[in-house]
């Protein structure tokens, strides 16, 4: 429970930093652009045509949500990839920041345990990519749904994904950021994970092409544990799609990713609960 | 208050989970990698089966120090520029051989070459020591002494050369054909050439007269169920085309010497020499580039068992003047290939 106190403190101070601000202003905007601006009467015109002929009138129309797809796709890769790369800039200085001097002799005087405060750190900036990934995905979907009467809540549950992987590296940036204070240095965690992620992607064509040596079982060892971020990318795209998808293989992969972080979550508390401050 | 070590083991619980759950699933048990050594040198088996073929030329009036492996100073007569010798024998006692009889026993009852030989005298699976071929013939060696010459020659005894040679000229059996001459040495080495000079050379070679032949293959070189040295250019006629790869090889190989290794899994060894270290050293990585592209391909192509044992080979790069080429095939991927002769129901997969 004190972990989401903690969390809340977070976004409390996420709401008043610029980035952040910026960020939802920004996405504001492009969804009210897109509300006043996007023609949609085709699709529009279409339907109510099939309505009052009671038939198609052409035989080349698409229905709305199947002529839509390739726009949700690609909107989902954008609130994907781009949510990652917002949120390992704009996330990294969250944790230095806690263990900034001051600060957190302050926080460990209070009736927290030093887990808590890594939990609560880490269910914040959670927090904060859900509600993006969610407030971006949503907003599309509901003004595509205003325009053509289609209505999916598919690409929410791909943004969904988006936040996932988001987190399996954002506890990295949290565990690299325990060992050293620096903001720079998590944000450069945060995207070697991204490229590690993208390079377990296609893991198995990368080491066909390498000799057998330290190299290529050293990539081996690292690309077996990191979330393979592609596959997680192309999951959210077929999700958000309606692209046929095999579920067991994406529940595995969403357990893993959950694992890893875990993992690296456990990693910064062990040496969390070490440090004397 | 809770250990601090817990934290760890938890972590390392939470890793491996991962690995597991993150794992792509592997649609078919991987193709076991290859055992066994790739043939770079002769091993105390061959260096004995060598030791043992090394004879001591007679020649009347004058003492001979040197000895010399029959075979393969046939094959050096003439100045062959090429050869590759195939063991037989011991091939035959292998697993691939195994495979291969298999193979040839789903044949039997059609009138097979086999059968035709086993009828003369020669059960090529028993009395067959050595297969050896060069551009200028075929040479054989085992142990003959039951062979029916007059069936496989047209006569009994040929013209005598030599201490123990015989040479006989056989004529063509079909319109069109050309003339073979048959080279026999003793009960244990046969040649099949086209000249009967060059039979005359093979005989001089093997029993030791006059200027021994610039040796094709050295008896150290006898290593491997199949061994041999090829010229670039034959290596390119061999392979066929005349396209930009068959060139390139022409230009940057003049010497591929071959060994392969069948006793479990089969494992080949070809070290290509060249006289120009930078042509070379493109040839190996155009090679080892190939290779990759070819694996990429085939993965991509969802052909996996032949990604697999596209990963079984590789490129050594150039070292001055020559580089060299492994490949490795498990016996069980050898199997597979082989059902389509072996009559089994996967065949070709």
């Amino acid at each position: 429970m004190r972990a989401f106190t903690v969390a809340g403190d977070l976004l409390r101070e996420a709401a008043a930093r610029r980035w952040f601000l910026a960020l939802g202003i920004a996405l504001t905007a492009l969804l009210l652009l897109l509300l006043t601006s996007l023609r949609l009467e085709v699709v529009d015109g279409a339907l109510a045509a099939s309505r009052l002929f009671g038939k198609p009138l052409y035989h080349d129309i698409q229905a709305a949500d199947v002529a839509l797809r390739p726009v949700f796709l690609v909107s989902s890769q954008l609130v994907f990839w781009g949510g990652l790369g917002f949120g390992v800039l704009a996330c990294a200085d969250f944790a230095p920041a806690l263990l900034s001097p001051g600060r957190i002799e302050h926080l460990l005087s209070l009736p927290v345990r030093r887990w808590e405060l890594l939990a609560g750190t880490f269910l914040g900036v959670l927090a904060l990519a859900l509600g993006g990934a969610v407030y971006a995905s949503g907003g599309l979907v509901a003004v595509l749904g205003m325009k053509t009467g289609a209505w999916t809540g598919w690409p929410v549950v791909s943004a969904l994904l988006a936040a996932v992987a988001f987190g399996s590296v954002y506890a990295g940036m949290l565990a690299v950021s325990v060992w050293v204070r620096s903001a720079a240095l998590s944000a450069g965690a945060g995207a070697s994970l991204v490229v590690l992620g993208l390079l377990a992607t296609h893991r198995r064509t990368l080491l066909d092409l390498m000799g057998a040596g330290l190299g290529r079982t050293l990539f081996a060892g690292l690309t077996a544990v990191v979330p393979p971020l592609g596959r997680l990318a192309d999951a959210a795209g077929a999700l958000a799609s309606s692209a046929p998808l095999a579920p067991g293989g994406l529940l595995r992969l969403l357990a893993g990713t959950v694992a890893f972080a875990a993992a690296l979550l456990a990693v910064a508390a062990w040496r969390f609960e070490r440090r004397d401050f | 208050m809770r250990p601090r070590w817990l934290w760890l083991l938890a972590a390392g619980i939470l890793v491996i989970a991962a690995a597991w759950l993150i794992r792509i699933p592997e649609a078919r048990p991987p193709v076991p990698r290859p055992q066994g050594e790739m043939p770079r040198f002769l091993r105390p088996a061959e260096r004995q089966r060598m030791l043992s073929r090394l004879t001591l030329p007679a020649d009347a009036g004058r003492t001979r120090t040197e000895v010399r492996d029959p075979m393969l100073a046939a094959l050096s007569a003439g100045g062959a520029r090429s050869g590759v010798v195939l063991e037989v024998n011991a091939l035959r006692n292998s697993p691939l051989g195994e495979l291969l009889l298999e193979c040839l026993a789903r044949q039997q009852g059609h009138g097979n070459a086999l059968e035709a030989l086993q009828r003369m005298g020669i059960d090529p699976l028993r009395d067959v020591d050595r297969v050896g071929i060069t551009e200028h013939g075929v040479v054989v060696s085992g142990d003959f002494r039951r062979a029916n010459w007059e069936g496989l020659l047209g006569t009994a005894t040929g013209t005598p050369y030599g201490d123990r040679g015989q040479i006989t000229r056989v004529d063509p059996r079909g319109e069109g054909g050309s003339a073979l001459v048959a080279t026999r040495w003793g009960d244990s080495l046969l040649e099949l050439g086209d000249s009967e000079e060059g039979a005359r050379q093979t005989l001089d070679a093997v029993e030791g007269r006059g200027d021994p032949p610039r040796p094709l293959l050295a008896p150290e070189q006898s290593y491997g169920e199949l061994y041999g040295v090829v010229s670039g250019a034959d290596l390119a006629r061999t392979l066929g085309g005349s396209d930009g790869w068959t060139s390139a090889l022409v230009d940057a190989a003049s010497r591929v010497e071959v060994h392969l290794d069948a006793r479990r899994d089969v494992a080949l060894v070809a070290d290509v020499s060249g006289d120009d270290a930078r042509k070379l050293e493109d040839l190996g990585k155009t090679l080892g580039g190939a290779l990759a592209m070819a694996r990429a391909r085939a993965r991509a192509g969802g052909d996996e068992d032949t990604a697999e044992l596209l990963g079984f080979a590789r490129v050594s790069p150039s070292h001055g003047s020559s580089l060299s080429l492994e490949v490795a095939l498990p016996l069980e991927a050898v199997a597979r290939r082989l059902a389509f002769c072996r009559g089994e129901g996967d065949a070709g997969r």
